[in-house]
């Protein structure tokens, strides 16, 4: 019973027991780790674990899943090492971040984000001059959205909603469509403003140029996590015999010079000179072994009996250098230039200008009743709002929806939300238990993207991505912008109207 | 049963004033200032680790360069918050080096007792071990020499107060005859009872200081584990498991509950047989109650209300500013008051066990 208890508390949620304790066993292992360090009477320098991107666990499990594998066969370890080998190589560390370059330094990658400014928000935290701190993302971010922004920091698993994970791609509160990725202007206002009723705080204390380093780092971490999704679904793809890279046997891309990890990409080294990475590698250009290291010492320091273990086998490694290129050039052109060319979009775009009018700022205008009234009819009748926020807009109506994140990998077997036996092996491998997603309470008057008329606006226009709010397709300016006037009177209207409401609703024209 | 007052202490202890044991007062002061500069230094401690300011000075024991005292104070008075907190919890911790070298120097040249010299060197060695493990904290950038740093802070802030209550006056009178003698006077001030009438209220009293200590100490042992979780918490690495720091926030919080649960007790044990033990005590409680709604409200600065509010337009309009006056300061002050009760307990169970000692010794 005491055990039952424990167990209960500590994982929360609804849950029977059994699924907790495979949970927990499950987690029992990296945790303890870290109990060893909570334990240590003794100074154990060295304890902290070296800050590494983690593989995507999640999405190899998913893919394995999809993919029909039988239990506890996954896919071969090779298969991971090379994707794990070709992000590192793409992207670099969490201390030394690079980007995948096929242009140089007339790459349009290079537009989108600065190395400095990467440079700056990654790293552990430290001080150079008296100014300013290194280390930005681990400062103010990674606690909640994790060093990898997979949103599992260590905080996560107790937030509501759960911090947000970069690695799909998909942000909430935007000026874009839906689809497409945010500008740096969204993810800086949501910096400066944060999310009320979360846990998400306001960055409004932070200089102008750190919001922009961590806005610059945030994006390059979602072209990371995305490129890697990619790459892990082309591994389904493979023939059985087959690799990513053509390499034989176990060989690993990481144990091969620095220019042949590369292949057709190239790399810049960032504001400063050149990273700790290149410097290492160059140092082991003309040996095999030359691997990546991070800009913090120690980072490899479990892959170093690996390297040493290998280092005999490595010699023996004949590969063809053409070959390993063209299987890096085909991988970025199918599985990264995709993401990088979605990101680039948003250099070009421009949120289109939308005047509010005058009559959503003035409830005295004498169009202002008219146009309430007109979406309170769109509300219950065209726009279906009332389907999740309920006929009252306190959200009560349709609330066992799943947001994207969750989606991503519950339907992948049709996993019931509700069966905690079902999606704790997921869980196991990386995703946070299932929380349904529950539409705003309107008749609060707090809106989390923003309570301006022109967020409403843009929340009913371009949706929620990642939500269940989706895009209004039909509706016109005019008739959102009265969706928009009576979302906002909703808080001071009195609870009477829900008997007109019902009324509407029974006009609704039968679907 | 005639209550002993104040005056009935001071007059003992003027009658024991002579003592070769007894010491100087001096040194006594000296221990309150160290333990009045320590607070500052834990609570500034508290706000460095509150707004990560922890590296915001990458050389160690000098400040960019400079010999620490001699850093140009414009630069660190007027300049960015992180310098300006670590550099001042340096400063603020050498102060406190000083003071227990300080110590160290009056009570081995004076006539002091033997106990108060050794714990004076206990000091000073503790405080330079803190300054070492800060030191190495920004050499290393360990965030596990942080947590231990943040743990071994609060220990030298009680081990402080022990040392207060041990230079006081108070300590040599509770083991003097004379304090106990007017325990048997009435009002009037004539001796009452028999002998066995005496033995019996020294039982009774003896009682009542045991459990008052066995449940100080409870409570004290408690809230540095307390402290150890919060600390943990706070110092986690990025890298860790989220369910490491869900089972870290459940002890916590289990943990708060049970150092709620022994103040209900110690509030409980009645009785102040000896003036000097109550307002410890009374301290200690209101602390303790104090530090529970500090939690509560570092959880909400931080991290927001729980789900349980997802209707309420007060959290649903709370909006979270990072590194925000309130947000640091709460939480800082939860820190803080988690070694000022350490403190505190230390001090109020040195003084039970002191006057359990001295009933026990005293014919």
């Amino acid at each position: 019973m005491l055990k039952h208890s424990l167990v209960w508390w500590l994982l929360g949620e609804r849950c029977p027991w059994s699924a907790r304790v495979a949970v927990l066993a499950g987690r029992w292992a990296v945790c303890g780790r870290d109990l060893v360090c909570l334990l240590s009477v003794v100074v154990a320098v060295g304890c902290t674990p070296p800050a590494e991107f983690g593989d995507n666990s999640l999405e190899w499990y998913k893919q394995e899943r999809a993919a029909r594998l039988e239990p506890g066969q996954g896919f071969p370890e090779v298969h991971r090492q090379d994707v794990s080998d070709i992000t590192r190589v793409w992207f670099g560390t969490p201390d030394a971040p690079q980007l995948p370059l096929l242009e140089g330094e007339d790459d349009p990658a290079l537009e989108l984000l600065d190395m400095g400014k990467l440079a700056w928000a990654a790293g552990p935290v430290v001080s150079r001059n008296e100014e300013s701190s290194q280390g930005l993302y681990r400062r103010h971010c990674a606690h909640c959205h994790g060093v990898t922004g997979d949103g599992r920091g260590p905080t996560s698993a107790f937030l509501s909603p759960y911090p947000r994970d970069f690695r799909l791609g998909k942000f909430k509160f935007k000026s874009s469509p839906t689809g497409t990725p945010p500008t740096k202007d969204d993810l800086k206002t949501i910096l400066v403003n944060g999310i009320p009723g979360t846990s998400m705080p306001s960055f409004r204390l932070l200089q102008d140029e750190e919001l922009d380093v961590l806005v610059d780092y945030v994006i390059y971490l979602s072209q990371r996590g995305m490129v890697e999704r990619f790459l892990i679904a082309a591994v389904r793809e493979l023939d059985e015999d087959a690799r990513l890279v053509s390499l034989p046997d176990a060989a690993r891309l990481r144990d091969l010079p620095l220019d042949v990890q590369l292949g057709p990409l190239q790399r810049v080294a960032p504001v400063g000179g050149e990273s700790a990475a290149d410097r290492d590698s160059a140092a082991d250009a003309d040996s095999v072994g030359g691997s990546e290291a991070d800009a913090k010492a120690g980072a490899d320091e479990d892959d170093g009996s690996e390297s040493d273990g290998g280092s005999g086998a490595k010699a023996d490694v004949s590969y063809d250098r053409d070959k390993i290129a063209d299987d890096l050039l085909f991988l970025a052109e199918e599985q990264m230039l995709p993401v990088l060319e979605k990101w680039l979009g948003i250099l070009d775009f421009e949120a289109k200008e939308v005047d509010v009018p005058a009559w959503v700022l003035d409830s005295r205008d004498a169009a202002y009743e008219s146009q309430v009234a007109l979406g309170q009819k769109l509300y219950f009748g065209a726009a279906n709002c009332v389907q999740c926020h309920g006929e009252t807009g306190i959200g009560d109506g349709q609330t066992n929806n799943y947001d994207d994140w969750t989606n991503d990998w519950l339907k992948v077997e049709g996993i019931n939300p509700t069966d905690a036996a079902a999606w704790a092996p997921y869980v196991n491998a990386g995703a946070h238990p299932p929380r349904p997603i529950m539409p705003r309470n309107l008749r609060l008057g707090v809106y989390r993207g923003g309570n301006r008329p022109i967020d409403i606006f843009r929340r009913i226009q371009y949706g929620i991505e990642g939500t269940p709010m989706p895009a209004s397709l039909t509706l016109t300016e005019e008739q959102i912008w009265a969706l928009v006037a009576y979302v906002q009177q909703l808080p001071y209207e009195t609870l009477s109207r829900p008997e007109t409401a019902k009324k509407l609703e029974n006009e609704r024209p039968v679907r | 049963m005639a209550a002993i007052t104040e005056r009935d202490v001071r007059s003992s202890v003027a009658a024991t004033a002579s003592a070769a044991t007894v010491c100087s007062p001096v040194i006594h002061y000296l221990a309150w200032v160290t333990a009045l500069t320590v607070f500052p230094l834990i609570w500034a401690g508290g706000l460095v680790t509150t707004t990560k300011a922890g590296m915001a000075v990458p050389d160690w024991p000098g400040t960019y360069g400079y010999n620490m005292f001699l850093y140009p104070w414009e630069t660190w008075f007027f300049g960015p918050w992180d310098l300006f907190i670590e550099h001042g919890h340096r400063l603020l911790g050498s102060l406190a080096g000083i003071w227990c070298i300080g110590l160290v120097v009056l009570s081995w040249s004076l006539r002091t007792p033997s106990v108060v010299r050794w714990m004076s060197l206990a000091a000073l060695a503790l405080v330079i071990l803190q300054g070492v493990m800060g030191g190495v904290r920004v050499l290393q950038v360990d965030r596990e020499v942080a947590r231990i740093h943040g743990c071994l802070g609060p220990a030298f802030f009680a081990f402080l107060a022990v040392l207060v209550v041990v230079t006081s006056r108070w300590w040599q009178a509770a083991a003097e005859r004379g304090f106990w003698l007017s325990r048997t006077e009435d009002e009037s001030g004539t001796r009452v009872g028999a002998r066995a009438e005496l033995l019996r209220l020294r039982a009774a009293m003896l009682r009542t200081l045991q459990n008052q200590r066995y449940v100080t100490l409870t409570l004290w042992a408690l809230a540095y584990l307390q402290l150890v979780f919060g600390a943990s918490m706070r110092h986690v690495p990025e890298t860790a498991d989220p369910y490491y720091f869900r089972i870290l926030v459940w002890f916590h919080v289990v943990g708060a509950v049970c150092v709620g649960v022994a103040a209900v007790i110690l509030s409980f044990t009645r009785g102040c047989p000896v003036p000097g033990l109550c307002w410890p005590r009374r301290l200690l409680l209101g602390a303790v109650v104090l530090q529970i709604v500090l939690g509560l409200g570092t959880w909400v600065m931080r991290y927001n209300f729980p789900d349980w509010f997802a209707n309420e337009l007060f959290a649903q309009a709370h909006l979270i500013v990072s590194n925000d006056f309130y947000q640091v300061q709460i939480v800082s002050a939860h820190v803080a008051l988690g070694s000022f009760i350490l403190a505190v307990g230390a001090f109020s169970a040195a003084r039970i066990w002191r006057a359990e000692h001295g009933l026990r010794t005293v014919e």
